[in-house]
Parts: structure tokens; sequence; C-alpha cells
């Protein structure tokens, strides 16, 4: 257990560096999605079922949803 | 069980809160419908603080006034509760009568998305009036980004490029403020276990001396990023510009006084303020905020922009109150007190006045407002008295208020600070000086109003329409007027809030005896 | 050089920053300072006295639903707010979507996903959840729908009066449920004690399941809303 938690956050390091690092928007949106869900994982490794559930959805779904919608916004801009 | 006394505290903040969706319905049915339930919900918010008022005046008087109300379950450490002692009646009060009268003349201003207006604005009047009466640091928090998150939107009402900068900024800057003023009190939860204001006074001295440290610290940082106290003042102006000219004036008249009680509840009741004496910091934010004030009134000197000229002259008069405040003892306290009066309603009343004035101007700049003192004599004439009062001329209110801060100062042996307070007076005189006298300036005879009789006569149909707004200014006028002559009626009021202050050991025994 | 220097600059300050926030939770007291306090006390009676299986939800919507209420009302004014700032007139109308696989097998999907977000919410006294996390997935079904099928989709079944409509009545129903709690308990948004049954039964621990249901329908209309209000320019060419 020690072993997967460690693992799961040199994970979630190594994904909110590469978030900052990428200068393409789209792949800094994914990898901010896939922090999150490393985030839901270590959440439910320390039996917080609730606040989980909440990274789940609101982290991993809406905010790539809407991250995504702003990103359409900034090209369509760019194209005008 | 039944708490029917103090429920009042409760629809304080419920009143408005209601108020908001009930807008959003009622504004599909009938526009009429909804502009009638606008100004009954404003009077009645009204209403119920004058009404507690008066009804407990004679307790008021006696310094023994006290609501609470508690959302409780017997037996259990308190919930959630708030409580109203004199201190928060007193913000409360003018608090309730300025936004009462600003949503009055935001109702011939606002032209257009008028119900997302009303919405907005009530949830922020909510939200004051919630920050206010609290006793417990996290609704305390809830209630302060709700304020930020609610006027956003209302900063960048027009909708152009330069209001949404100035919004975005804002909504950056008190995000930031909030997420400081969190971190005290997550601190402060680790350390206590509990929330309460009054708990947490108890037990503030058994945390360790540097976690205290790191507490205040916080705490510090983010009330000065929201009330705009010199290194990071930059977002005040341009928010405060930005948006029309009744969201500018409960930003500028009402939000800052609310963030100052908030400081006051805080470092003098929660946090007792020897620590502040103790770790030096009182002298060091006295400092800041004498350069603040200075510094505020030299931008404003500079600043061709008629409201952003406003907005740093606030800069000016906020530093000037907290470093009055810092000196701990009752003048200082009454000075503070008095002015925190004056200033609500002077910076209300200027800004509302700018708004109606710069109708008739093309844009802000101090170019355009050439001639226009001719055009709206008697409201102009309303604006230059208030001018007047933030100066500090001898019988408006505005002079009352800065005698006492003077007074206060030189009793207190603090020369640097009597020189910024007359100084500031000084320097105010002038920037004001250079709009009148554009607004004076010759012009040609065609764009003067025909006769004063015709502008009297204006003054006849006070409640139609576009008179309204110059009505709330004259209002205004008169207020600053007539507390000018009588200040003593806020001697009881003033006396009893700071007698909050210096025994913050009875609001800890008021809130925990229940 | 220059690039560099400024790269080296910002790994010292973020190592300064960290080692500040470690010595400042190295201050931090054991876990002993929240025995004694609040979460103590709803630990040991929070069961008895919400009837909730699940203790986040009873301080969430009982103990602390005042904060709970607040928060909706941020969301609320959010919601507002965004749509005043970023409301245009023209009606957004995009029919084009993905592709047929896509469309049919989000078909099949769909109601499932409705359905867990409807477990969601209501077992919010029950199981991990609540009406925030259902309302959430309420509205990634809408967001959804206007990915996959297009935004045209969305808006005939659900216009935003429709949607504006959903969120003031979730709104009402949590300060009606206060009100109500005025009136029968004497404290608002006290626990209604005529609606409690056996704990651990659908219907159960009070007014919990009604406020859930209250902040699930604000929630989901109101993210649904911002999520419309931001794609609503996207579309414009593709008419």
């Amino acid at each position: 257990m020690q072993i997967l938690e460690f693992l799961l956050l040199i994970f979630l390091v190594l994904a909110a560096v590469m978030a900052v690092r990428f200068d393409e928007e789209l792949i800094s949106i994914i990898f901010l999605s896939i922090f999150s869900l490393i985030l839901t994982s270590l959440y439910m490794l320390h039996k917080a079922a609730d606040v989980a559930l909440a990274e789940a959805v609101i982290g991993a779904g809406l905010n790539t949803a809407i991250f995504m919608s702003a990103i359409s916004q900034i090209r369509h801009g760019d194209s005008d | 069980m039944m708490s029917w006394m103090n429920i009042e505290l409760n629809l304080l903040i419920l009143l408005p809160a209601f108020s908001a969706p009930i807008i959003l319905i009622l504004d599909r049915i009938n526009e009429k419908l909804r502009k009638i339930f606008v100004i009954l919900s404003a009077s009645l918010s009204l209403y119920f603080v004058t009404a507690l008022f008066f009804a407990n005046f004679t307790d008021i008087k006696k310094g023994s006034f006290f609501l609470q109300y508690t959302f409780d379950y017997f037996g259990g450490p308190f919930i959630i509760n708030f409580s109203m002692d004199n201190l928060s009646l007193f913000f409360s009060l003018l608090i309730s009568m300025a936004v009462f009268l600003i949503i009055i003349y935001s109702t011939s201003y606002i032209k257009y998305n008028k119900a997302k207006y009303y919405a907005l604005f009530f949830l922020v009047a909510a939200s004051i009036q919630g920050s206010v009466l609290t006793a417990d640091l996290f609704t305390m928090y809830l209630f302060i980004e709700g304020i930020t998150v609610f006027t956003t939107p209302l900063i960048s009402f027009k909708k152009t490029e330069k209001t949404t900068e100035a919004a975005m900024q804002y909504l950056y800057y008190g995000i930031i403020g909030g997420v400081f003023f969190f971190i005290s009190i997550i601190l402060i939860y680790f350390n206590l276990g509990t929330l309460k204001i009054a708990e947490t006074a108890l037990g503030f001295s058994e945390i360790s001396g540097p976690m205290q440290l790191t507490i205040i610290i916080f705490f510090l940082l983010s009330l000065i990023i929201k009330l705009g106290i010199f290194p990071i003042h930059f977002w005040l102006p341009k928010a405060h510009s930005a948006c029309p000219a009744p969201v500018s004036a409960l930003l500028s008249g009402v939000l800052l006084k609310v963030y100052l009680y908030i400081f006051m509840r805080i470092f003098w009741t929660m946090i007792s303020f020897d620590y502040l004496i103790e770790l030096h910091i009182s002298t060091f934010i006295m400092d800041l905020a004498l350069v603040s004030s200075l510094l505020g009134h030299i931008f404003a000197l500079q600043e061709d922009d008629f409201k952003k000229m406003l907005a740093y002259s606030s800069i000016g008069h906020i530093g000037m109150i907290l470093a009055v405040l810092m000196l701990n003892n009752q003048a200082a306290f009454y000075g503070a007190m008095l002015h925190i009066a004056a200033h609500l309603m002077m910076k209300s009343g200027l800004f509302l006045s700018s708004g109606y004035l710069l109708r008739t101007a093309g844009s802000h700049h101090i170019d355009e407002l050439e001639g226009i003192g001719h055009k709206n004599r008697i409201t102009f004439g309303a604006f230059v008295i208030i001018c007047l009062g933030t100066i500090g001329m001898p019988p408006l209110l505005g002079f009352v208020s800065k005698w006492y801060i003077l007074l206060a100062f030189l009793k207190g042996k603090h020369f640097f600070a009597a020189l910024v307070t007359v100084l500031g007076s000084l320097i105010a005189l002038f920037y004001y000086l250079r709009y009148i006298s554009k607004a004076y300036a010759e012009v040609s005879p065609e764009l003067k109003s025909a006769s004063w009789s015709a502008d009297f006569a204006e003054l006849l149909h006070f409640l139609k329409g576009d008179q309204l707004m110059s009505t709330i200014v004259y209002v205004f006028t008169l207020l600053i007027i007539f507390f000018g002559f009588s200040f003593q009626y806020f001697d009881m009021p003033v006396n009893t809030a700071i007698i909050e202050l210096l025994n913050p050991q009875k609001y800890i025994d008021l809130v925990l005896g229940g | 050089m220059h690039k560099n220097f400024k790269n080296i600059t910002a790994v010292v300050v973020f190592i300064l920053m960290g080692i500040a926030f470690y010595e400042n939770f190295q201050l931090m007291p054991a876990y002993k300072g929240l025995g004694e306090g609040v979460s103590d006390y709803i630990i040991r009676s929070g069961l008895s006295e919400t009837g909730s299986l699940n203790l986040i939800t009873a301080v969430l919507y009982d103990y602390r639903a005042f904060d709970s209420l607040g928060e909706s009302t941020v969301i609320f004014g959010a919601v507002s707010g965004i749509v005043l700032i970023l409301s245009r007139k023209m009606l957004p109308v995009s029919s084009r979507g993905l592709s047929f696989i896509v469309k049919r097998t989000l078909g099949i999907i769909t109601p499932f996903i409705a359905l867990f977000s409807i477990y969601v919410i209501t077992h919010g006294h029950l199981t991990p959840g609540g009406g925030f996390q259902g309302g959430v997935i309420f509205a990634a079904i809408s967001i959804i729908f206007s990915i996959v099928y297009g935004s045209a989709f969305d808006y005939r079944r659900y216009s935003p009066q429709m949607k504006t409509a959903f969120e003031t009545v979730g709104a009402l129903t949590f300060l009606g449920l206060g009100i109500a709690g005025i009136f029968m308990e004497g404290y608002f948004l006290h626990n209604l004690g005529f609606l409690t049954a056996e704990t651990g039964t659908l219907i159960s621990a009070g007014s919990i399941p009604y406020i859930n249901m209250g902040v699930g329908l604000k929630v989901g209309a109101g993210l649904a809303i911002i999520f419309y209000s931001m794609i609503q320019k996207t579309f414009k060419e593709e008419i």
C-alpha cells in the first residue's frame, strides 16, 4: 500500500510538471485531467470516498470539458 | 425552543438572498412587478435594521445590547451562529442605509440587463450583511468569497475590454486575498479544533508562538489586499472606476468599510490587539497605512480620469482610518468610527453624483468635463458640497471626523501621522479644485441651461424618472450637512461600539454564555 | 544566459517556498488537536442526531447547512454573472456532431448515466456522494450531448430558459426547506423531525435527501448553463 501511494505521488508530481511544461494547450489539459484521476485514486486510498467522487466528477470531467470549450474559443478567435 | 426573538438577524441575510432568485422569476412574468419587488425588498431590509435599533434603544444606550441566533443542537458545541453587538449594529445600520439609497438610485440608472443586475446586487447585499453579522470564521470566509464572486460580474457590467480586464484583476486579487484568509482559518482549526470567533479568542494564547505569527500575518496579508493598502493597491482604482456608478458607490463606499469591520473583528475581538503590539506589527501597519494614504492622495492629484481620481482618494482615506485605528485608544476609535460613517456617505454620494454628471459628459476624462457645472447646476452644487466635506470644510461631517482623527494623532504624539492627515486634506483640495474649476470653465452660452428658476422647477418633480438619481445625491448631501451640524447624534452609537472594541471579553462571554 | 537565469530564479523561489511551507506545517500539532473540537462531537453524535449514515452529508446539509446554502448561492451568483457577461443574442445552431457510431453508443449509455446521477443524489445520506456530485454528473450529460450531437440538439431539448427555471427551483427548494425549518423546528435549516425514519432506509434522515435534490437541480442546471454560454460563440461559424 505504501509503495502504491508513493508511486501515485510521483506520478502526480510528474503530471503536474508535464501540464506546466507543454506549450500545446490541449496536451496540458489532458495532463491536468490525468492529474485529477491520480488525485482521485489517492483520495480513495485514504478512504475519502466523498472527496474522490467530487474530484473525479469535477476535476477529470467537467473541468476538462470547460477548458476544451475555452481552447476552441481561443482558436476560433485566431481564425477570425 | 422557539427563538423568535432574534430571528431578525437571520432575516437580514435571508431577505436579500431570497430576493435574488425571486427577481429572476418575476422578471419573466412582469417587469413592473419586479420593479416593485426590488424597492419593497430593499426597504424591508432597511426597516428591519432600524426596527431593531429602535426596539432595543434602551439596551443599546446601556451598552448591554446583544442578539444572537444559533443553528443549534442542544448540548453540542455551537455549530453556526450569528450575533449582533453594538459594533455590528453600527455597521449594519450604515450599510443598510447606503445599500437602500444605492438601490433606489440604480432603479433609474441601469437601463439593460436589469434582472441579472438586481439579482447580483441583492446577493452582494446579503453577503455584506452576513459578513457583518456572522460569529463564525468559516461563514465569514464564505461571505467574503461571495462578495468577491458577486461583484466581479457587476464590475464588468458594461462588457468592454477595459471593464473585463479590471474585473479579472479584481477577481484574481480577491481570490488571492481569500486564499490567505482561508489558510489562517485552516491553521486555527488545526490548532484549536473550532471555528467560532469567541472560542478562538479564548484559546488563541495556547497556540505556539511561531504559529500565532503565521496566522496573524496571513490574516493581515489578506485584509491588506482587500483594503487596497499601498503595495497591493493597483487593482482598486481600476475596479472602482470601471463599473457603473451605483456599483462604484457600493465598492468604494460600502465594501471597504465592511473589510474594515472584519479587520476590527479579527484583530480586536478575536486576536487580542496586544499580540500586534508585542510583535511590533502595529507600528509597521501604521507606517504602511500612512504611506498608502499619502500615495493615494498624490496619485489622485495626477489622475485625469474622474472616477479613478475618486478611487485613489478612497485609498487615501482608508489608509488614514487604518492608521488611526492602530493607536488603539478611545479617542482614536472615536475619530475612526466617525470617519467611517462620514466616508461612507461622502464617497457614495460622490460616485453617485459622478454617475449622474457623466451622463451628460462624453467620457470620464477631465477635458470632457468642461462646462458641466453650468449644465446641471444644482447637482453639481451638491457635488461641490460633498467634495468640500471630503476635504474637511468646517460645517460638514468630513471636518468633524478629520478633526477628531487629527486630535487623536496629536494626543498620541504621532506628528508624522498628523502631518499626513493635514497634507492629505491639502492635496485633496487641489485635486478637487482641478475638476471643479474645469467644470465651471466659461463655455458658449447655448450650452448653459435656461435659468435658475427652471432648475428649481425641476427640483419639484424630485420623484420622477431621471430626477430620482439627483434626488438621491441631494439626500446624501443633506445627510452630510445635517450630521455636520449635529454629529452628536453619532455620539451614542459610536461610543457604545467603541466599548465593544475595548472590551472583547464581553463579546466572548455573551456568545459563549448563550 | 538570460533564460537560464530566469529558470534558476524560478526553481530557487519554488524551493524556498517549499521549505517555508514545510516549516510551517511542521508547526501544526498532531491529530489530537482535532480530537477535542467540533469534529469529535460530530463523529460521536452525528448519526443519532441527523440519522444520516454518510457523516459528510450530515455536516454539509445539516450541521453546516447554512454554509452549503452560501456555497450554492455562490454558484448561483457565478452562473448569473457568467450569463450576464457572456450573453449573446444569436442562437447556436450546429447539428453536425460526431460520427454515427459515437452517437448510437451514447444513446445507449445516456440512461445509465442519468440513473447513476439520480442514484448519487438520492442516496447522498447513505453512500458517498450527494447533491453536488450528482448534479455535476447531470451537467455532464448535457455537456456530452452538446459535444456529440451538436449544440442544437441539446438546445431544442432543454432551452436555457428551462435550465434557468430548474436552477431557480433548486435554489428555492433549499431556501424553502430552511424556512420550513424555522416554522416547524424553530431554527433556520433545522432538520425536519417528522421526516425522520429508520436509519439506513432511502427516505430517512429528515430533510437531507430533499436538500440534496434541490442542490442537485441547482448545480446541474447551473453548470450546464455555464458550459452552454461558453460554447455559444464556438459554433457560430458552422451555421
